[in-house]
């Protein structure tokens, strides 16, 4: 008895406590706010949203397709993301029309229903933006009367390695329906002028076709396009299908217009790169007049690499801080630098990495367009990524020929060789110290260079090479006569005129260290004035400004004009011009300067369909990277109108509306969704009041065309919906909810009993 | 055993017998009259419309979608129960020169419609009167396809009718739009709407 | 003036003045078939999912649609057969409710009252009343007019009479309606079997009412606006029936729901029959019990 009397309160309070610890927990997990859902790819609008674009010409006045591709819908009226190869003419794809087919039925291939033109394209980046313009028949598509579906453009800096993509796009000659291959994000390429994500590496087998398709995060935001070079006339080998007879001669053989599909894609091309000119077409902004210039003629010599050597950093500037001939073990940070001439943009080029004879493909490039102009340096690589050791072969090809190669050794521990390093430039102060260091240098004459030194032994031999526009114009060759480790400023005599300059140090006759740097404008405190006077207005002719000049403009403009002088800026020295609204940059170009080293007027114009948006429009001047002059003007309020980037982030809502009786669709029905504000109740059968509505088809499906915006957990977005169709009773329902995490799309299969 | 062709001859009824006969008449009369009045009171119940800024009052269809914020009407009301077109009621206002003519009005209509709708055709033009003004009268037809594509939808023939009146520097334009076999049935929301609309 | 109470029970049993077909029994069969028989179909292809969901033919529809008839042939006509002196002209009333409703009840429906264009639009006694006053008045309407030229009063010998010649016509002109839906609908058995319930029921609770006062008519001691009453109250629950029924078989469509309840209509159209039936089988009743026992007390 006295046992059990014991036993019991012990259970009874064990019991308890646990009853109680279990409730305090579930009490805490309910208190401590959960993190909402991340909402999943939504692969149906993905996949609709995925176009297939052909390139056709009239011959005979039939229609020959003469090169495809995928494209995606970036906008609800119509604007479509794809490789420009896709859509500019070519030798190898004559167009004259761009036929934009769709997939109406998820299983089936696309079909040809619209005629798009070219909003904006870069050859280099090979990207481009289309409009879809009409209909196949010719009839003219209003603008803004479009509702397709599409997506937005994620952000691709953010993507890391091992992340899960989805790539969709026409696996075929558009004979197949669109396809979702998945794979993870292996690693990125750096490009010069692109940075180090140039690139996006893919494990996934993406068929060539896919080119100008979409790349997806778990989230559904486009992060890159799957691109692959341009087909070449003699070029690299391709699969080319011929399917129409297109020289009328009454067969389809060899003589006839073939269709290439052939390769795969290992490379995507980040959104980041195309979000310019999706952002321009969005606004309807276009690149208006601007100065003439005199640009060089095309290249009538061979295209060629040349001076390759390989560096583990590349500054801010774009410069590789170093020169290394082996690589220690665990390096994660690799480029091959060159020297290119007599390039195109839009040329084909590749780089084969070969580790120990064996093909890496994530260290190779798989074939792409150029897009550094004519001349200058070019580096490839890669940081972030590991290195394994070997021994590496890097062969550059351009048009598919091997145009210049350069070995490496990954591999053993830090070496102590000697080495110099971070090649700068600038002015001496009254103290002896360099100021104003970078690599754009006003005209003068005590230019230094500072570079950093280790492991430098008495007596080494060392030497230097100045060069102007690729000429040498000093050279010298002395006993080092330093410390081991230090910093080291050398003056460079003589007079800087305005140029490219570049300066290569050599430790025992071999390339250590090397950089350019340019000289333009004349000196001020903070730098090169090489652009000056800015002024905005909204007419010119021949070059003068003949509307008003002001920083503050009315809403309604149509053009926009930048007017700046210039001085001591040599013909041929890279510069860069940019266009931003609003902090966003629209247009983006760097070409070699084209015009006289002086000057007043020259001018860059912006237009648009129909008027400039309200924002600030601002433009920026750089040469060798470094801003160099920026001025703004305003427009209307000087912020771009809210909401004037659609999102695409929402909930589609679709579904079928049957005869409840016959089970068949019931065509013509209008469903109803109202703005989540109102209920059933509230609505007077005012459009303002109807967030969308949609029209059943012949089957009886709907699709609600604006995505609904989604609440949150805490508080969900609560829509009303409306069916209605004459000979059946009419239904309605509120309290549809969506949140961040409800799946889309919502179908509602709507069973109407008749009247 | 029944017959299906003769029935006895019915006996003598008594006066209240009678009179209830005669009223089951009047009642069905009544009743008969009571239901069509309700049915064509819900047919041709309107709202009413005003936009003093356009100079516009009518009665709309009452029960229609209607929205008011469209960039060329003053007014658009769409039957929402129609199938499988949503018969559409429509006044715009158009600014015109001194020189404009209802004719030219609809000259304009005809080239901007012609771009835009397929197989538009004008089928005839003729003088009318709009609540004692002057008026022209145009009617046509064309073919409405799906506008989005992932839907498969037959395309319509729609008839229109559109009836024109000058105004001081303006051309009001009120619009019917009807699915062809439709179309007939259906005017009397047009006429209606004629009927009811002031100028001012 | 004296105060008859109509709805006092009999004191004693009373021997039938004619020796005729109960119908109530028969009724109620007819009505409970086709209940259970459109319940069945619907528990096959709805729940079960034995029967297919794509349309039955044309053929199957019209079995479906002439079901009620065939019951009605049946039991009561067959059971009324079988009586010592079965009711004349059934088949003949019958006949005519289906030629009212096809030469004169659905050319109105279709072409003047046109229920589908505006009633929809309409609240809940906006609709009760404007079918009341078209559609559903039409038909009690043409249903009286085939009773009072056809066998009223001289084949009114009772107040059953009344319900038999209602229910006679009543499943006539149902059956039209049904047919009609059969040959122009393509829809499956089941939802043409509950369809067809939900034609057929209603009509014969009006057609119950409409018998009983025009029987009423010709052997009580009515009022002036009797008939009339008895029209009215006949529409009034066939618009009533119409009424329910939009707030029965729809629901709210969702995610999940398709916003139709077709089995909510069928326990409706059977309710509205069930309740009418047995309301009026208490008064046929009470009140042959009350013109039993007044004759009884007249008799020597």
């Amino acid at each position: 008895m006295s046992r059990l009397s014991l036993r019991l309160p012990v259970v009874l309070a064990l019991v308890t406590t646990l009853i109680v610890s279990q409730i305090a927990l579930l009490k805490a997990q309910d208190d401590e706010p959960l993190p909402p859902a991340p909402v999943e790819l939504n692969e149906e609008v993905i996949k609709r949203a995925t176009v297939f674009v052909m390139q056709t010409y009239q011959s005979r006045g039939q229609p020959v397709i003469s090169c495809v591709g995928s494209g995606t819908l970036v906008s609800a009226d119509g604007l479509i993301l794809t490789n420009a190869h896709n859509v500019l003419p070519s030798e190898t794809c004559r167009s004259d029309t761009i036929v934009v087919a769709i997939t109406v039925r998820l299983d089936e291939p696309p079909i040809p229903t619209y005629a798009a033109e070219i909003v904006e394209a870069s050859r280099g980046l090979d990207l481009a933006v289309l409009r879809i313009t009409q209909h196949l028949d010719g009839r003219i598509i209003e603008p803004g009367t479009l509702q397709l579906p599409f997506v937005e453009l994620g952000d691709s800096q953010q993507v890391s390695l091992d992340d899960t993509i989805s790539v969709v796009g026409y696996p075929d000659f558009g004979d197949a329906p669109v396809e979702v291959t998945r794979g993870t994000v292996s690693g990125f390429t750096a490009e010069a002028r692109a940075g180090n994500r140039a690139w996006i590496r893919t494990s996934a087998t993406i068929p060539g076709t896919m080119s100008g398709g979409g790349a997806y995060n778990r989230q559904g935001r486009l992060i890159g396009i799957p691109t692959i070079a341009p087909a070449r006339v003699g070029g690299v080998t391709v699969d080319c299908r011929i399917i129409q007879d297109s020289n009328g001669d009454g067969r389809a053989d060899a003589n006839d217009q073939c269709v290439p599909v052939g390769g795969f894609i290992s490379a995507l091309r980040p959104s980041h790169l195309a979000r310019g000119l999706v952002r321009a077409a969005t606004l309807g902004i276009s690149r208006g007049q601007e100065y003439p210039r005199t640009l060089p003629p095309l290249p009538a010599d061979p295209p060629r690499f040349s001076r390759l050597f390989f560096t583990t950093r590349i500054n801010e500037a774009g410069i590789p801080a170093n020169v290394v001939t082996a690589v220690p073990t665990g390096t994660t940070s690799l480029y091959l630098v060159f020297d290119y001439d007599n390039m195109v943009d839009g040329m084909v080029y590749e780089l084969r990495v070969t580790v120990d004879d064996v093909p890496s493909a994530s260290h190779s490039l798989p074939p792409t367009a150029w897009s550094g102009g004519e001349r200058g340096t070019w580096y490839i690589g890669s940081s972030g990524t590991p290195w394994e050791n070997g021994l590496y072969s890097f062969r550059l090809f351009i048009e598919g020929r091997e145009a210049a190669s350069q070995n490496l050794i990954i591999g053993g521990g830090p070496r102590e060789t000697p080495q110099f390093s971070d090649i700068v430039f600038g002015f001496p102060d009254a103290d002896g110290n360099l100021t104003g260091t970078s690599y754009v240098l006003p005209e003068g004459s005590a230019v230094q260079a500072r570079f950093n030194y280790r492991f430098m032994t008495p007596g080494l031999t060392w030497s230097y090479i100045w060069y102007f526009e690729g000429a040498e114009i000093l050279r010298d060759t002395q006993p080092w006569q330093g410390e081991a480790q230090g910093i080291w400023v050398m003056p460079a005599a003589g007079e800087f005129l305005p140029g490219q300059y570049r300066l290569e140090l050599y430790i025992e006759n071999a390339l250590s260290a090397t950089a350019d740097f340019i000289v333009a404008g004349g000196a001020q405190a903070t730098g090169p004035l090489v652009f000056s006077e800015f002024r905005f207005t909204t007419e010119q002719i021949d070059g003068v400004p003949t509307g008003p000049v002001r920083a503050d403009f009315p809403a309604g403009i149509a053009q926009l004009y930048a007017f700046f002088n210039w001085r001591l800026l040599a013909q041929g020295t890279p510069w860069t011009r940019r266009w931003l609204v609003d902090g966003d940059i629209l247009f983006e170009i760097t070409e070699p300067w084209g015009a006289p080293p002086d000057g007043e007027n020259y001018y860059l114009g912006l237009d648009s369909l129909t008027t400039l948006p309200d924002g600030t429009y601002e433009v920026e001047l750089l040469v060798g990277n470094i801003v160099l002059g920026r001025a703004s003007a305003k427009v209307g309020l000087g912020q771009l109108p809210v909401g004037v980037f659609a999102s695409a982030e929402g909930v589609l809502m679709s579904g079928r509306i049957t005869d409840a009786e016959t089970g068949a669709g019931v065509p013509g029905v209008m469903f109803i969704v109202l703005k989540p504000e109102f209920s059933v109740e509230d609505f007077t059968w005012n459009q303002a009041q109807v967030l969308d509505l949609a029209l059943a088809d012949n089957e009886g499906r709907f699709q609600i065309a604006t995505l609904l915006p989604r609440g949150t957990a805490e508080e969900p977005a609560l829509y009303s919906i409306l069916v209605r169709a004459a000979g059946y009773l009419p239904l309605s329902a509120d309290g549809i909810i969506v949140t961040d995490s409800t799946a889309s799309p919502v179908e509602i299969n709507v069973a109407l009993s008749r009247n | 055993m029944s017959n299906f062709t003769s029935f006895e001859p019915s006996p003598p009824l008594n006066r209240v017998q009678r009179w209830n006969i005669y009223l089951a008449l009047v009642t069905a009369v009544i009743v008969l009259g009571l239901g069509l009045t309700m049915r064509n009171t819900a047919l041709t119940a309107t709202q009413p419309f005003e936009n003093l800024e356009a100079g516009v009052r009518a009665q709309v269809p009452r029960g229609w979608l209607i929205d008011t914020a469209g960039p060329d009407f003053v007014i658009r009301a769409q039957d929402p129960d129609a199938l499988p077109f949503k018969t559409l009621l429509q006044i715009s206002v158009l600014p015109i020169g001194p020189d404009a003519t209802p004719n030219k009005v609809l000259d304009l209509l005809t080239m901007e419609r012609a771009a835009r709708f397929p197989a538009y055709r004008e089928l005839l033009r003729a003088d009318q009167t709009v609540r004692g003004e002057p008026a022209k009268r145009m009617e046509y037809v064309y073919t409405q396809d799906e506008r989005n594509p992932f839907q498969a939808t037959v395309s319509l023939v729609i008839q229109g009718v559109d009836v024109v009146v000058l105004r001081r520097g303006q051309a009001v334009i009120i619009t019917y739009r009807e699915e062809r076999s439709a179309f007939t049935d259906h005017l009397y929301y047009f006429e209606n709407l004629l009927q009811t609309v002031e100028i001012f | 003036m004296s105060f008859e109470p109509m709805l006092f029970g009999a004191e004693e049993e009373i021997a039938e003045p004619r020796p005729r077909q109960r119908v109530w029994r028969t009724a109620w069969l007819e009505a409970i078939a086709l209940f259970l028989l459109a319940f069945a179909l619907y528990a096959l292809t709805d729940i079960l999912g034995v029967l297919s969901t794509r349309p039955a033919s044309t053929s199957g529809r019209m079995g479906i649609a002439v079901l009620p008839a065939l019951l009605w042939l049946f039991l009561s006509y067959r059971a009324e057969r079988r009586t010592r002196q079965p009711r004349p002209h059934l088949v003949a009333v019958l006949v005519l409710g289906a030629l009212v409703a096809s030469g004169v009840a659905l050319p109105l429906e279709e072409h003047l009252f046109q229920p589908e264009r505006w009633l929809p639009s309409l609240d809940f006694f906006g609709r009760l009343l404007g079918y009341a006053t078209t559609v559903g008045f039409t038909a009690e309407f043409l249903k009286y007019l085939v009773l009072r030229h056809a066998i009223w009063p001289q084949h009114i010998g009772q107040r059953l009479d009344g319900i038999a010649y209602g229910l006679a016509v009543a499943v006539g002109f149902a059956t039209v309606l049904s047919l009609r839906y059969a040959l122009l609908t393509e829809a499956t058995l089941a939802a043409t079997a509950l369809r067809v319930a939900s034609i057929t029921l209603p009509h014969l609770a009006g057609s119950v009412i409409v018998g009983f006062f025009l029987a009423e008519l010709w052997i009580g001691r009515t009022a002036i606006l009797w008939l009339p009453a008895g029209l009215i109250l006949a529409a009034l629950i066939s618009g009533a029936h119409y009424a329910f029924r939009a707030i029965a078989i729809v629901g709210s469509p969702g995610v999940g729901s398709t916003g139709s309840s077709p089995l909510l209509g069928l326990l409706l159209a059977a309710g509205f029959a069930a309740a009418t039936f047995a309301l009026f089988a208490f008064i046929i009743t009470s009140a042959d019990a009350r013109a039993a026992l007044a004759l009884s007390r007249r008799l020597p």
